[in-house]
């Protein structure tokens, strides 16, 4: 008989007294190595929907034709001056909407303060955040040096005052960086999660921003009139640049994200990303604003560029969910060395 | 009237007043050795009825004896049933594990949380503060093993405390004191580890070599975690990411892709908008 050791506290009853114990393992290598558990998702899905789809379009607009009003400014061309009035009027309303939109995301809309509570290096959010409220005040002040003076609302002498100390591309130059920022980040939003489609690339950050600046000259272009030739020839060719970026940060997207851009080219998502984003939101109006019609040129074409950078945002929003129950994508989410798992046994079917 | 807005002053107030945080003491964390788990389900239950969680409904998922399937905002211990069997000569193991927050060293949530109600706190573990955050979602998306969820009724976040609150009293989390096969072990990390990798030489030496340790040491560009296991088989049996993402570790560049294209398109605009005629 097999002496048994002494067990001093309860680990040991299974350490020492089970040396026999060894099931067996599957004979079949298959059945061991079946991926994933029961094929429920390893991921959980995003909360994010329409409120920040819709939030995206809008502030990137209201960011874009800042941006390029800041620009058409500082360009110290007098030409300009009503383009970039009504632009200051599009920008605060567009940006108007943001804010409502993102707090009835939020699970406890009364606390949305709560993100301006700290500065945060490594949370897109939170420089999100802190980037509108500066790109807000910077809305606002742009509005109030245009709106005449006599009609400043209550008469409010501490803003007439300010409207005459603040010269005006002082104020435009100094809400760049946070239009910037409005442009830039969302896409580094959701880069910054776990979810495959929208983590898998570098390149998501870029096709927003390149959208979104040419979302805000398409808006600008609606605005122009139809006597301003020069400007709607330039807003046209800034376009057909910035839907050119936009054409290469998806071809960029699509190859470096690869399997994991799925469900924006064979998903429930697709027919709005394919014909809307792609189709109708780039390549047509790139054929239509070399039209010889200025309505198809000049309205036909900036309204399918707006429509489209929204079904551009929305399908990628939206492909997210079903992104986020891919286990297999999932998985092996971060970039592997040599395709080994972080932890445990190696590539292959064959355990060590 | 008045007192209403009184009290939103003081809670507007309050949002900013950062009270000193408690002295730093040694980690703390989870060591889940899977081999000794019999799924008896009494962590899930001891968690649920210390934490005051409602209960998930007496459904069967009808592919093993896990009811639960996952860990969610009112799941916060979650045991796996993987049955391996061969059909042809009818013989097979049973894999069980008690899967739980992993409280990351460097945890995406922690980092993504935009407001602060995310945190390491004394113990090193990961903690939402319930005051503080404010259901934004953004650490939902953020952990690479979809173990934190939002809350339908109150709108927060929601996972595993490390029952923050017996350890403050010095008690052991409700989960590793009901573990009638100490399956789960509760303990100082530097402790744990060292039993852990003893528990591992001890398995090899007895032939048990597809032991192996999940999440006790860095890799790729992952932290270790804090609450790591003992696994025998691929991490994706399971349920757990073999490779998970660090968001975080990709943001500077990230940064780096996007500022570029909208700075590269603003002098194009730049361009477009100065030449030609002058006013």
């Amino acid at each position: 008989m097999a002496s048994v050791p002494e067990i001093r506290d309860s680990h040991d009853v299974f350490t020492k007294l089970t040396p026999e114990y060894a099931v067996e393992r599957s004979a079949s290598p298959k059945a061991v190595n079946l991926p994933g558990y029961y094929g429920l998702p390893i991921l959980k899905r995003p909360f994010w929907k329409w409120e920040i789809a819709l939030y995206f379009c809008f502030e990137g607009v209201s960011a874009g034709s800042y941006v390029l009003c800041s620009i058409a400014q500082l360009a110290r061309n007098n030409q300009y001056n009503t383009i970039v009035r009504k632009g200051r009027f599009l920008s605060f309303f567009t940006m108007l909407l943001c804010p409502p939109l993102l707090i009835a995301d939020l699970g406890r809309p009364g606390r949305f303060h709560h993100m301006l509570r700290i500065w945060k290096k490594t949370s897109p959010m939170n420089h999100g955040a802190w980037a509108l409220t500066g790109f807000g005040i910077f809305c606002a002040l742009q509005l109030a040096l245009i709106w005449p003076a006599s009609r400043l609302p209550f008469g409010s002498t501490l803003l007439r005052l300010l409207v005459r100390l603040l010269p005006e591309r002082l104020v435009s130059a100094a809400g760049l960086p946070f239009a910037l920022t409005m442009i830039s980040y969302p896409g580094v939003l959701l880069e910054t999660t776990a979810n495959p489609l929208w983590s898998h690339s570098n390149y998501l950050g870029p096709l927003f921003a390149a959208s979104s600046l040419s979302n805000g000259a398409a808006a600008l272009t609606l605005l122009c009139e139809g006597s301003d030739y020069e400007l709607h020839h330039r807003l046209r060719r800034f376009e057909d640049i910035s839907t050119a970026a936009e054409a290469a940060a998806l071809g960029m997207y699509a190859r470096t994200a690869r399997k994991a851009a799925r469900p924006l080219f064979k998903g429930k998502q697709s027919m709005l990303f394919i014909v809307g984003a792609i189709g109708l939101g780039m390549i047509v109006p790139a054929i239509l604003r070399r039209s010889r019609s200025p309505v198809l040129r000049n309205v036909v074409a900036p309204l399918l560029t707006l429509a489209g950078g929204a079904a551009l945002k929305w399908s990628i929003t939206y492909a997210g969910q079903e992104s986020a129950v891919d286990s297999e994508l999932a998985n092996r989410n971060a970039p592997t060395i040599d395709g080994r798992p972080f932890w445990g046994p190696g590539e292959g079917d064959v355990l060590p | 009237m008045n007192q209403a807005l009184v009290q939103i002053a003081t809670e507007l107030r309050d949002t900013w007043i950062r009270p000193e945080p408690p002295p730093a003491e040694e980690e703390t964390g989870f060591f889940t050795d899977t081999t000794l788990c019999i799924g008896c389900k009494a962590c899930e239950v001891a968690c649920k009825q210390w934490n005051q969680l409602p209960a998930d409904g007496f459904t069967w998922t009808g592919n093993s004896y896990d009811n639960t399937v996952t860990l969610s905002d009112t799941t916060w211990r979650h045991v796996a049933f993987v049955e391996q069997f061969d059909p042809a000569t009818e013989t097979g193991r049973w894999l069980m594990m008690s899967d739980v927050c992993k409280h990351c060293q460097h945890a995406p949530c922690v980092e993504v949380c935009p407001t602060g109600a995310l945190i390491y706190n004394e113990f090193g573990n990961v903690y939402v503060q319930q005051d503080v955050c404010n259901g934004c979602a953004n650490c939902v998306v953020g952990c690479p093993f979809g173990v934190i969820a939002r809350n339908k009724e109150d709108g927060r976040a929601h996972k595993c405390t490390l029952c923050y609150d017996r350890q403050k009293d010095g008690l052991t989390p409700a989960c590793a004191k009901s573990c009638p096969t100490e399956s789960i072990k509760f303990g100082k990390i530097s402790e744990l580890r060292e039993h852990a990798r003893k528990r591992i030489e001890d398995l090899h030496a007895r032939g048990e070599t597809d032991a192996y340790l999940y999440g006790a040491d860095p890799a790729g560009e992952y932290s270790a975690l804090n609450s790591f296991f003992l696994l025998k088989d691929r991490a994706s049996v399971y349920n757990l990411p073999e490779a998970p993402r660090r968001p975080a570790a990709h943001l500077k560049r990230n940064y780096l892709f996007s500022f570029a294209t909208s700075l590269a398109l603003t002098a194009v605009s730049a361009l477009l908008f100065s030449g030609g005629r002058r006013g």
